[in-house]
């Protein structure tokens, strides 16, 4: 819009005539009285103000007649796309990299006086002694305390001490404070905060259990409910507690709810873990099942039916396993008549189950089945016949090929010693025929042949598609595999005789 | 997910009527959207960022009709210049062609025609084509007019859709549209001429494709 550098105009302008007219509605009936020559201009000049308003309303959460300006929107998008082009964004700053410091900041201080104070806190319950006089010393030769007489009022409460009002120190900073303001911490609570992780007890209900907040009594206060509470037991608890401030209790809770969420572990991620190392364990034996069960369908050897029986017993139990512990996640909670699981929690066991059956079907139900020890027999007998047959068939070929051979050479008239050089040659080419240009396949993929490339693509597809049971799809595959790689036999055959010659 | 579920599942039951498995190719101008097309059809996604085809992609997926399960075995083709040699493998054995070309692109229409003539003189004389105008999301930088398209599409016998693989628009109406015209039954020799020229199969898988349809 500043274009040019020229000042900028800004205000209810008439695109014609550049006038201000205070108001829309002032504007409107201008342009319509002095400028109504040109209707289409009109209409999308009313389009423009029907888009303005829409985005006002909008943005001041306001909705208006939607129906309305959306029709009026509609008719700009059919007329003319340059009034309401959007504008190339301008200048861009990141301001991540302020906002990350500053948070560092922030997180740093919180963990530097945490840690502090748990440093403190260890100090104080290692040797505490059980003797009050004592143990206020020892307390205050960890945390010095404030001299109490610089302090008029309570920090935390604004009134003054007296008598029936008395000072009491934080054992965590050493600040004053009165007692409504003070919170026992109680000793055992505490050498839970200081003891390591490993030794908070992992959390089994499914519902999350107190917060550690809870488990922190008040002391002696009549303006709250926890003072109702602590009126029965905090009381006593004052004296074998640690007295501590707001402040350095809030610090010490914020870490404990923190650790206390890290450690939990709700019964359905155990059952979740539990069925997932189970699809691992699956996953991990199928391909090999596969691959055994195939080559004792051709009636190879390589395997013994023993060990594929074995495997596939495996596969039916943590099949089983997947199955009904999937079960027990969906149904997990639901005797829970009044507070059973809804929303997000249920739509989350829902799609374990549902994502566990649909590996069942996939993965699973699909999978070929061994023959019987007969059957194998059977086979294998089979396959001897097949390869003995093949074998004398390529003899005969080759037989073939070097009577012709022979025949060249005769026909030639050259002598034996030739003969028998070429005999070697002629052997080595049925060879190269046969077995599939195995020095290029070595080569393949180095090339950037986009054949070659294609080629490379359906080895890996053919072994995802077997991966993944789709018989059609191998089929199609390997069909598509064997056309390339004639069309490229031919075409490296073609090749050899075009330099040939 | 749940609304094609049906469609994706393997067509065991044989309770649906026959099965006809087809063989569809794509062509057109790289970056003109083909495989964003076919994953919002096999997987209902679509990526921004989609990375360009080398060689051919391969998928899947299976359409019922009335009485028919149709699955289609898709062969997503690089569009980029060097890797033409490879679209005859792929365009001449198939019952079904897209050709897409990218509604902001007037090359790529260009592009698209050429395409429609190589096929009309080098596939199967029975191939169903059909021309894709992509990212009709963006009509707003339209640079090729949808009466432009359908008036050649017409002239040509080809169906015609604009699509677009971000907003899902027509994108499953174009292979049903496929599907629908495709020959369902006697017509193995659409299959077979098809294939025709092509080598021997050995004994056992030519039983196999010889029906491309309805085995
Ligand atoms: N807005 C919009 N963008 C699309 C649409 N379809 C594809 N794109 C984007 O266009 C780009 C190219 O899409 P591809 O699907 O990779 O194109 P292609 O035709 O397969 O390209 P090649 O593999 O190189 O031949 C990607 O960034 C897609 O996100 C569409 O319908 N609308
Ligand atoms: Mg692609
Ligand atoms: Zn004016
Ligand atoms: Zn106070
Ligand atoms: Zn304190």
């Amino acid at each position: 819009m500043a274009e040019g550098g020229g000042s900028v105009l800004e205000g209810f302008l008439c695109p014609v005539c550049k006038a201000d007219f205070g108001t829309a509605v002032k504007l409107l009936s201008h342009f319509e009285k002095e400028h109504n020559e040109d209707k289409d201009v009109l209409q999308a000049f009313k389009d423009l103000f029907g888009k303005a308003k829409k985005k006002i309303l909008k943005s001041d959460g306001v909705y208006g007649n939607e129906g309305e300006i959306q029709a009026s929107s509609r008719k700009v998008m059919g007329y003319s796309p340059s009034l309401y082009e959007p504008q190339p964004i301008g200048a861009v700053r990141s301001h991540s990299q302020q906002f990350s410091a500053v948070r560092s900041q922030h997180l740093e201080h919180y963990t530097v006086e945490t840690n502090k104070l748990l440093i403190r806190l260890d100090k104080i319950l290692k040797d505490l002694p059980s003797d009050p006089l004592k143990r206020k010393a020892h307390e205050q030769e960890v945390v010095p305390w404030v001299d109490e007489k610089m302090v008029r009022l309570c920090p935390s409460c604004s009134r003054s001490f007296h008598l029936t009002r008395r000072k009491h120190h934080c054992r965590l900073c050493g600040f004053v404070m009165c007692n409504d303001c003070s919170y026992s911490l109680a000793l055992d609570t505490a050498r839970k905060m200081t003891s390591p992780i490993s030794q908070v007890e992992p959390q089994t209900e499914l519902q999350g259990s107190s917060l550690p907040s809870q488990k922190l009594k008040r002391s002696n206060s009549n303006s709250s409910l926890n003072s109702v509470l602590s009126l029965v037991e905090g009381v006593h608890q004052i004296d074998t507690g640690l007295r501590v401030c707001k402040e350095c209790l809030h610090l010490l809770e914020s870490r404990e709810a923190l650790r206390e969420s890290r450690a939990a572990r709700p019964i359905l991620i155990q059952f979740y873990e539990r069925l997932r190392t189970y699809m691992q364990d699956a996953n991990q034996f199928l391909p090999t099942y596969i691959k055994m069960c195939n080559s004792i369908s051709c009636g190879e050897s390589t395997y013994q039916l023993k060990e594929a029986q074995a495997l596939w017993a495996k596969l039916l139990r943590l099949a089983e396993n997947i199955d009904s512990l999937s079960k027990k996640i969906l149904v997990l909670g639901s005797a829970d008549t009044e507070n059973p699981p809804r929303g997000r929690a249920l739509q989350l066991q829902q799609q374990i189950r549902a994502a566990a059956t649909a590996f069942l079907r996939n993965e699973m139900l699909g999978l070929p089945t061994l023959p019987t020890e007969a059957k194998y027999l059977e086979m294998q007998e089979q396959r001897r016949q097949e390869l003995k047959a093949r074998i004398q068939q390529e003899q005969l070929e080759a037989q073939a090929s070097l009577q012709l051979q022979k025949q060249k050479v005769r026909e030639k008239g050259r002598d034996k010693q030739t003969f028998d050089r070429n005999h070697v040659n002629v052997h080595q080419d049925t060879v190269l025929l046969d077995s599939g240009w195995t020095p290029e396949k070595a080569r393949l993929f180095n090339s950037d042949d986009p054949m070659v490339q294609q080629m490379n693509n359906l080895k890996h597809y053919i072994k995802e598609a077997k991966l993944a049971q789709r018989v059609d799809e191998v089929e199609a595959l390997e069909r598509n595999l064997e056309e390339l790689q004639e069309e490229y036999w031919r075409q490296q055959e073609q090749k050899r005789q075009e330099t040939a010659s | 997910m749940a609304n094609r579920g049906g469609a994706a599942q393997r067509p065991n039951s044989q309770t649906q009527g026959k099965i006809c498995q087809f063989k569809l190719v794509l062509l057109g101008e790289s970056a003109v959207g083909k495989s964003s097309l076919v994953l919002r059809f096999v997987k209902g996604q679509f990526h921004e960022y989609q990375e360009s085809t080398i060689g051919a992609a391969f998928l899947t997926q299976t359409v019922c009709l009335e009485d028919t399960t149709v699955k289609f075995e898709i062969w997503d083709t690089a569009g980029q210049e060097r890797y033409h040699s490879l679209a005859p493998m792929y365009y001449r054995g198939a019952q079904a062609a897209i050709i897409v070309y990218d509604i902001t692109n007037m090359d790529s229409f260009g592009r698209a025609k050429v395409w429609v003539k190589e096929l009309q003189r080098q596939a199967s004389p029975n191939i169903v084509i059909a021309l894709a105008g992509n990212k009709a999301d963006l009509a707003n930088s339209r640079a090729v007019e949808c009466d432009e398209a359908q008036a050649y599409a017409d002239e040509n016998g080809l169906l015609f859709m604009e699509t677009s693989a971000k907003t899902a628009k027509n994108v499953n109406e174009i292979f049903l549209a496929i599907a629908k015209k495709l020959p369902k039954n006697e017509q193995v020799s659409g299959a077979g001429s098809a294939n025709q020229g092509r080598r021997l199969v050995e004994s056992d898988s030519s039983a196999k494709t010889a029906g491309n349809c309805c085995k």
